[in-house]
């Protein structure tokens, strides 16, 4: 072949090539992020298939985190606003899961519409703080809340 | 790309004084003797300013009410992906002007900004997978933030790859240059995809309209930083800028000497 | 500082694996970017010299050959 053409073809390989993996990581990425995705309600009402891999999100309920003295197991529950989903796993949970916060889980939904979760991953907001100015912050907030009740008790 | 050069041509006079400091520029030797007077105040520059900022960083702001220690890799994660993204502008910009106006050290900018901003993007790549880890809880997620950043990396591969493709310099310039402009189409994507898609990713900490979303004694380091990043970039485009120069202009009288000089010290 | 000590810093409440293992592999790659291309800037300049000097060799080499020949004929 000429040396010239040999050149392009080489060039027009290299650049299909890199396409197609650019293609393939995006149809990836969409994939892994909206298949397998569903909402608790999605989950409870059976909606969603069991015993096959899929994620769930939502708000960790307060008050709902239960932990093993003598393991890594946790059973809490996560909601959209609508329903309560039970999620169980065993592993450490990462520094941001929190009561309140944000978290998707994935694993496979058991009989009991229990999801055996794998993996539990938590999303944080863009909002770095220091421990003390927290700690100040949350002081405040309350004694905003209780001021709040205060004056709604002395009107009534 | 030559009628693109001649429609520009029109409004650049070539021998017009105003715009002599800009064709002064575009001389490699120009180049290469007044970068090696500036490198060592550069240098001195962004190592002062990256050591204060790392020190500060890392022992003495205040850690994180809810991440505690691990948000400190934010001093390096974020400037390097910051970085990532300017240097990809830098190498866009400097294959544009090379198309359009010619000119000989553009190029060469713009080769040597490739591996630069590679190895930028493999930091934010790898300091988010360990920042990742114990926070989020995994090394890795496909989330658009993550996705884009990986494509950049393969942009900048491309563009290097390219540069080797071909036998004719010029051929393999123009080539490289065409695909780092296309590729401009992802940094917008990247800084955008916190906000058009479900990501993992946090949306932006640092943005040009707002005050930051971070206490100030956490945020002075971060700033400190990036200016460190930018002094510590100069620095090696600069260098790997004259190597190319060195390569390119090899048979020219000035280099010929300064190799002689080099060799008699 | 932030911390009450050195082992405090190095440990980082459990998060110094993280923490040290980026910064280390951001300084080297970063030490990398910088001194990689001054080994490569000697080389160049060395093989530019290597190329002066072989050049000189060889118009040395053609000019005592010239001033050599009418020797052998006169022989």
């Amino acid at each position: 072949m000429h040396p010239l053409r040999k050149q392009r073809l080489q060039l027009v390989i290299l650049l299909v090539a890199a396409a197609a993996l650019v293609i393939g990581l995006v149809v990836y990425m969409l994939r892994e992020n909206g298949n397998f995705f569903y909402t608790p309600a999605q989950i409870v009402s059976g909606e969603a298939p069991q015993s096959t891999f899929l994620r769930a999100g939502g708000m960790v309920v307060d008050g709902s985190v239960l932990r093993s003295d003598d393991s890594l197991w946790v059973q809490f529950k996560i909601t959209d606003g609508v329903e309560m989903l039970t999620v169980e796993h065993t592993g450490i949970l990462p520094d941001l899961f929190a009561e309140g916060e944000a978290a998707i889980a994935s694993g496979k939904v058991d009989e009991n519409l229990v999801l055996q979760a794998t993996q539990i991953l938590a999303k944080h907001d863009e909002k770095y703080t220091p421990p003390e100015v927290a700690d100040a912050m949350n002081a405040a907030y309350k004694a905003k809340q209780e001021d709040k009740k205060e004056q709604a008790g002395s009107y009534k | 790309m030559s009628w693109l050069s001649r429609l520009f041509s029109k409004w650049l006079p070539k021998e017009s004084s105003n715009w002599q400091w800009f064709y002064r520029l575009g001389s490699p030797r120009w180049f290469y003797q007044r970068s090696g007077q500036w490198l060592p105040w550069v240098s001195l520059a962004a190592l002062l300013v990256l050591a204060t900022g790392l020190v500060w960083g890392l022992a003495f702001a205040p850690e994180d009410a809810r991440q505690g220690n691990s948000f400190r890799i934010i001093y390096i994660h974020v400037p390097a992906a910051f970085l990532a993204q300017s240097g990809y502008f830098i190498m866009a910009i400097a294959g544009a002007i090379g198309l359009i106006w010619k000119m000989k050290i553009s190029y060469m900018v713009m080769k040597a900004a490739a591996p630069i901003g590679a190895a930028l993007t493999f930091i934010a790549l790898f300091t988010g997978a360990v920042w990742g880890k114990p926070t989020w809880g995994a090394y890795w997620v496909w989330d658009a933030r993550i996705t884009s950043m990986l494509i950049l990396l393969f942009l900048y591969a491309g563009v290097m790859a390219l540069q080797y493709a071909y036998h004719s310099v010029d051929a393999a310039s123009k080539a490289s240059a065409i695909l780092a402009l296309v590729g401009t189409v992802n940094i917008p994507i990247i800084n955008k995809s916190v906000d058009w898609w479900y990501t993992l990713h946090q949306p932006a900490t640092i943005k040009l309209t707002s005050a930051p979303s971070m206490h100030m004694d956490m945020f002075m380091p971060l700033l400190v930083m990036i200016v460190g990043f930018y002094l510590f970039y100069a620095v090696a485009l600069i260098l790997h800028t004259r190597n190319e120069i060195l390569r390119r202009e090899r048979k020219t009288s000035w280099v010929r000497e300064l190799a002689t000089a080099k060799a008699g010290s | 500082m932030y911390f009450e000590n050195i082992p405090a810093l190095i440990n980082m409440s459990g998060h110094g694996v993280y923490v040290w293992s980026s910064v280390a592999v951001t300084l080297a790659a970063m030490l990398w970017l910088v001194i990689a291309p001054l080994f490569k800037q000697r080389e160049l300049l060395q093989e530019v010299s290597r190329d002066i000097q072989r050049q000189q060799d060889r118009e040395l080499a053609a000019k005592t050959a010239a001033l050599s020949e009418p020797h052998e004929e006169s022989n």
